[in-house]
């Protein structure tokens, strides 16, 4: 089985701050980590037994130290996905599915694992627009997972029930970190993961039909940013409706 | 000069610390209450590879050197001290003596299960009439066929109760004093005539058990004779030189955790109408701790640094394990000071860890005896 786990690299809570002058969340003196949802995907990747699990990342090189703790969690490689990209089409959900199609399709994948929380607050939406992009079916809200003769076999989220599930590979998985103690990675593992070496795979541009204004054009979107503040939380909702419909975006 | 950790050993560090707070420091009152690490962390810690760090993957080690084993042990100084002197006493001379002096075939028979921490190891040297004066070892060893036949005494050995595999010194010839006349055996729980005698009640250190050891016509195989007969002396002082690295990477980690408990009382106590922390001689008192721990650290270090290279290293481990672990006292001492009356109550832990940073100075060779080390080389060397 050849596998695949797409984890992130994001900003930790620590030393997140709210600059209120210039009315933004900043971010760049944050510690970094991969989430526990992704760092759980890693785990959940693993107990399928696959002869080769490589992580993969859309991250800048500064990452590259963190993406190696993905070799101490279990992986066997890793893959950094550069790109000429702005980092602020790294933010879509439907660029980054695109990417990661780009850099795992040549590899011809039997599963690609996700976590649930990233780019998307927790929504899951990279996975199934992987899946598409990918042409393969997508099993979502995975707490757990096994090998079968035929495929593998996946314990899913399904409202307040959980259901087993019987695939075929090849498939994309998303994780869900649900009622899970995650596994410390052992000092062994560590230290052969610091000593691990980063593979770095060039994804050219975007799709043709994902190339809109917004990904390039981020001046101008950022010309379009504007902040709402009322005296309280209500009169802040009204004037962001009345904007919203100012500008059409509600009827 | 790059001052920088290697990678493998930041993360080290950082996993350590990490493992300090979010599992040992909760646990601390129960270790201290309850003299005893709770099996479950033993486990973990196992798992981990906390009893293998410096020895080579090929062994069953973790492979990070002696700075990655002093770094660990440094992180691990925001915890109980027990953590800390199980796994010195068991990686650091008693495991490190196998792997000094051990034939390649004993390294391959202990290491791993050592490593791994599924057997634990203990060091015995230290008997009633012979402490610093380690050479004057009364317990012998007689071959008798195939087998060492040993009796003797050794006492106050950490981890004595609970080693699987203790490494033992004894005399295998009077008369050729102990360069050529102390042998290290491998000797193993259930070893006939080998029992656990007292266990000390101690000043500190709860958590971490001293036991004596008995042996009466205790029978080792011949093969358990660790490296060569006659090298006993030698091994036990490589052993040691490395161990009191170890040691002053512990020293340090302690101290650093005080300065920290410290800087966070002294901002919070409000005597005089402000926090003691505005007042001069308090911050006198963390400008000395902050720039000893510094001063020790980088010994530490460099110390750690050059034995990994393969250098000799003697001087500098005596040095920097009298400098540690006099500094740690110091800033104990200061700690308690700090924290006023509070620092003297048993509820709490500037209380335990005084008591518990004294033993620094005399195990592995007290202050004294690490001078005399350093003297001897400097008047030896002319430098
Ligand atoms: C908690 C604990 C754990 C220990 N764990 C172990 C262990 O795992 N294995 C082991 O083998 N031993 C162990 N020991 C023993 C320890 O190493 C000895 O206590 C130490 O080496 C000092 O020996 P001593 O206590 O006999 O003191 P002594 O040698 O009697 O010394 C008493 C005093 O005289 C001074 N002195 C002695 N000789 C000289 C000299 N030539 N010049 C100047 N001053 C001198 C000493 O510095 C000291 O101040 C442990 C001890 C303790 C308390």
């Amino acid at each position: 089985m050849r596998a695949f786990v797409c984890v992130k690299v994001g900003p930790t809570r620590k030393g997140v701050r709210y600059s209120r002058s210039r009315g933004v969340i900043d971010s760049t003196e944050a510690e970094r980590e991969v989430s526990l949802a992704d760092r759980f995907a890693v785990q959940l990747a693993k107990s399928l037994g696959p002869e080769r699990l490589t992580a993969v990342s859309w991250a800048p090189e500064e990452d590259e130290a963190l993406l190696k703790q993905m070799v101490a969690l279990g992986a066997d490689d890793v893959l950094r996905i550069a790109t000429p990209l702005t980092e602020e089409a790294a933010h879509d959900p439907l660029v980054v599915a695109w990417g990661l199609a780009e850099a795992i399709r040549p590899h011809s994948p039997d599963v690609v694992v996700l976590g649930a929380a990233s780019i998307e607050h927790g929504r899951g939406a990279v996975g199934p627009m992987l899946a598409e992009y990918l042409d393969l079916p997508c099993v979502t809200q995975v707490r757990s997972a096994s090998r079968t003769d035929e495929g593998v076999r996946l314990e899913c989220r399904e409202g307040d029930f959980l259901v087993t599930i019987e695939a075929p590979t090849p498939l994309v998985i998303t994780a869900l970190p649900e009622g899970v103690t995650l596994k410390k990675p052992s000092m062994l593992h560590l230290a052969r993961a610091a000593k691990a070496e980063v593979q770095t795979v060039e994804v050219e541009a975007c799709s043709p039909v994902l190339r809109p204004r917004s990904f390039h054009t981020t001046e101008a979107r950022r010309r379009l940013r504007e902040r709402i503040e009322g005296r309280d939380v209500a009169e802040t909702a009204r004037l962001l409706l009345s904007r919203l419909r100012d500008r059409r975006v509600l009827g | 000069m790059d001052f920088t950790l290697p990678e493998e050993v930041e993360m080290v560090r950082r996993m350590v610390r990490d493992f300090v707070k979010d599992r040992l420091q909760p646990l601390a009152d129960q270790v201290e209450e309850e003299d005893k690490i709770p099996d479950d962390v033993l486990q973990e810690m196992k798992e981990l590879g906390f009893f293998g760090l410096p020895f080579p993957e090929e062994y069953g080690g973790v492979g990070v050197g002696e700075l990655g084993y002093v770094v660990a042990l440094e992180a691990l100084g925001g915890a109980n001290s027990a953590y800390g002197n199980l796994i010195g006493a068991h990686t650091g001379i008693a495991t490190m003596s196998i792997y000094l002096g051990g034939t390649e075939e004993q390294k391959r028979k202990y290491l791993p299960e050592l490593c791994s921490g599924e057997k634990i190891a203990a060091f015995a040297l230290t008997e009633p009439n012979a402490g610093s004066d380690a050479a004057a070892i009364e317990t012998t060893a007689v071959r008798k066929g195939d087998k060492y036949i040993l009796n003797g005494n050794k006492i106050w050995i950490t981890n004595g109760d609970i080693a699987d595999v203790v490494i033992v010194y004894a005399v295998t010839d009077k008369s050729l004093g102990a360069r050529g006349g102390v042998t290290a055996f491998i000797v193993e729980k259930g070893f006939p005539g080998f029992s656990v005698g007292k266990i000390d009640e101690k000043m500190g250190l709860r958590g971490s058990h001293t036991a004596e050891l008995i042996f009466e016509d205790c029978e080792v195989p011949a093969e358990n004779v660790l490296g060569e007969v006659g090298m006993g002396f030698l091994i036990a002082m490589k052993a040691l030189d490395v161990g009191r690295i170890g040691l002053a990477g512990g020293a340090v980690g302690g101290a650093q955790w005080l300065l920290e408990q410290c800087i966070e009382w002294a901002n919070q106590r409000v005597q005089f109408g402000k926090p003691i922390a505005h007042q001069q001689a308090i911050q006198w008192m963390l400008a000395d701790m902050a720039t000893e721990i510094h001063a020790a650290r980088l010994m530490t270090y460099h110390a750690a640094w050059k034995l990994d290279q393969g250098q000799r290293v003697s001087r500098e481990a005596a040095m920097v394990k009298l400098f540690a672990s006099e500094m740690a006292n110091r800033v104990a001492d200061m700690a308690v000071q700090i924290h006023g009356g509070i620092g003297y109550m048993k509820e709490h832990f500037i209380e335990r860890a005084y008591r518990d940073t004294r033993i620094l100075r005399i195990y592995e060779g007290t202050s004294e005896i690490q001078r005399l080390v350093i003297a001897r080389d400097l008047l030896k060397a002319g430098k």
